[in-house]
């Protein structure tokens, strides 16, 4: 029997042949044993595959299903979530526009809100940046002004804060700037004039505070890029931003740190360099050193452990006048003269540190000056200057190793 | 074959309470277990009712729904394959390879009652089985031939074959499964 043969019993069993072609196997069957058996064999296959039990659905298949169709986004939990497809675009669009008006709200200030008040002798002022920024702000009229209009005057007020301004809008000229303190007030460019006799820092005494007079019921400003504090409000916020930039300040320098110790190792730390920083700070001559790049970080993992075993952590100021470094050597209460320097082709690093601290080297990176020094064993002050280049490079002060 | 412009469209609940159960048996016969059957019908209803919108009637539902399932069915063999883990072929010849799905034989004690239905549920595993030796194409000839009882022609259009192949590789499909039946009898 061959395979055409038992093609054709399959067929016949499925009933698929034509009358010509099942006649022809029902001969066949009925003439040979063989291929009756055959037949026999595919019946019995299909009955067996027939026979199989129909499954019924599982429990639950429907719900699993919709849960899968939902999953699947295939089939929303509603027809429409709020609106029909048709109507998306328009929902895109309103939705942008409400974004759009909330963007504009925020950075538009509203032309009312910047104009003089009738009565009132304050200036327009539109501060949307540091660089759009007035050169500084004097408040010292209005602080001046609140402090007589206070409790008689006797008491003491705050620290008085024009004497703080002054001290740190003061900027030697050229130098550049690593403190953020008063930024969002001062921006480089016009330096603001200071009196010719500093004021002391910390003063607490607000009456020190040379001011340009200002009717008290207004709280009206110097000339010089002035700010209008129209309310008390006003008064206040300017007062609280100063207090918080010279706080931020203050922990920059690590000045907070050091005003109260309260152990034997604070003051090692204090000692140390901050001490004498705060000291170079506070000085009279605290103007005429500037601002400009002081640093005050220790980096690197000796940094970090001298750091964590009390080890002194010192200071370095960029100088870039003799004027400037001779005051610091004063400040800092160094015998003799400092170091001849080159001014302004170079400029001096100078170490606030204890005796014997010394600059070992000083390197310049792509990015940073880094000054190694060592915090004993140096006998000879002058150790404590190292002439660089001018650079307006932030200086990092490293523990050599 | 539907005439053409004859076709009444259905709902989505409609379709699912007719179709639902039939593609579950397909899928079951298939695959072998009712936890891969179900995850092959579930799949192949949600395309199925994906593209509902689309179907104008040029074949029965029933075929156009079984076609559905048995590519769904086909395109997963050929990732299991292709990942190794096609779990339906390890069984070997009857081999002791175990699904947790299929039925368990356990030999009845002595004061057991001669129980038909375990009978037959013994029988059906051993079907089951053999019908999982055939390849993918001849495993959903056969399904639709003996237990869906559809036409050459439904089945052609089913599996994209022509009707001389169908009738052709259902004989070889079932001299196979002679094959495979006789060694589990002996």
């Amino acid at each position: 029997m061959n395979d055409d043969t038992r093609e054709k019993l399959s067929a016949y069993l499925d009933g698929a042949l034509s009358d010509a072609d099942r006649l022809a196997v029902e001969v066949e069957i009925s003439r040979s044993e063989e291929v009756r058996l055959e037949f026999e064999a595919l019946r019995a296959v299909s009955a067996a595959v027939k026979g199989l039990p129909k499954e019924k659905l599982p429990d639950g298949f429907m719900a699993r299903l919709d849960a899968r169709r939902f999953r699947d986004g295939s089939k929303p939990a509603q027809p429409y979530f709020i609106l029909p497809p048709s109507y998306r675009p328009l929902a895109f669009a309103l939705s942008s526009a409400i974004v759009a008006l909330v963007v504009w709200d925020k950075n538009h200030v509203p032309s009312d809100a910047l104009e003089p008040k009738i009565g009132w002798a304050s200036q327009k002022v539109a501060v949307k940046n540091a660089a759009e920024a007035p050169s500084s702000i004097d408040v010292s009229g209005q602080l001046s002004a609140l402090d007589a209009g206070g409790a008689g005057g006797g008491a003491p007020k705050d620290e008085s804060f024009d004497g703080l301004a002054r001290k740190d809008d003061v900027r030697p000229k050229g130098a550049d700037s690593a403190s953020t303190f008063g930024k969002h007030l001062n921006a480089p460019g016009k330096p603001v004039e200071i009196a010719e006799e500093p004021a002391p820092a910390f003063s607490r005494t607000p009456s020190a505070a040379p001011a340009a007079p200002a009717p008290a019921s207004e709280g009206t400003l110097a000339d010089n890029g002035a700010v209008s504090a129209r309310s008390e409000e006003e008064r206040s916020a300017i007062n609280e931003r100063l207090y918080k930039s010279f706080e931020a300040e203050k922990k920059r320098m690590g000045i907070a740190r050091i005003l109260e110790p309260e152990s034997e190792s604070d003051d090692k730390k204090l000692s140390a360099g901050g001490r004498e920083m705060m000291a170079l700070q506070a000085s009279p001559e605290a103007a005429r050193l500037g601002r400009a790049s002081i640093v005050s970080s220790v980096r690197g993992s000796a940094g970090a452990k001298a750091k964590r075993e009390g080890a002194p952590v010192l200071k370095a100021l960029a100088l870039r006048s003799a004027d400037a470094l001779y005051t610091a050597w004063a400040a800092a209460g160094l015998p003799g003269a400092p170091p001849t320097i080159n001014f302004p082709e170079q400029m001096a690093i100078f170490l606030a540190g204890p005796q014997g601290s010394g600059i070992v080297s000083v390197q310049h990176r792509r990015k940073f000056i880094v000054v190694l020094y060592k915090d004993a064993g140096f006998e000879d002050s002058s150790a404590r200057v190292h002439s660089v280049p001018f650079s307006a490079k932030p200086v990092v002060v490293k523990l050599a190793e | 074959m539907p005439e053409p412009g004859s076709y009444q469209p259905v709902s989505e609940q409609d379709f699912l309470e007719k179709h639902s159960e039939l593609v579950f048996n397909l899928a079951f016969r298939l695959t072998g277990n009712r936890s891969d059957a179900e995850d092959l019908a579930q799949d192949a209803l949600i395309r199925a009712l994906r593209a509902l919108p689309g179907f104008r009637g040029d074949s029965q539902l029933s075929t156009w729904v079984y076609r559905i399932t048995v590519n769904a069915w086909k395109n997963r063999v050929r990732a299991e394959k292709s990942r190794g883990f096609w779990k339906t072929i390890s069984f070997g010849a009857f081999g002791n390879d175990k699904d947790e799905d299929a039925p368990e034989f356990e030999p009845a004690g002595k004061d057991a009652p001669l129980d038909t239905d375990l009978e037959k549920e013994g029988t059906a595993a051993v079907v089951q089985k053999a019908l999982l030796q055939l390849d993918a194409d001849d495993r959903a000839i056969v399904v639709l031939r003996e237990i869906e009882e559809r036409s050459y022609g439904e089945i052609g259009a089913a599996l994209g074959l022509a009707e001389g192949t169908v009738k052709s590789r259902l004989f070889r499909a079932r001299a196979k499964l002679k094959i495979l039946l006789d060694k589990v009898s002996a």
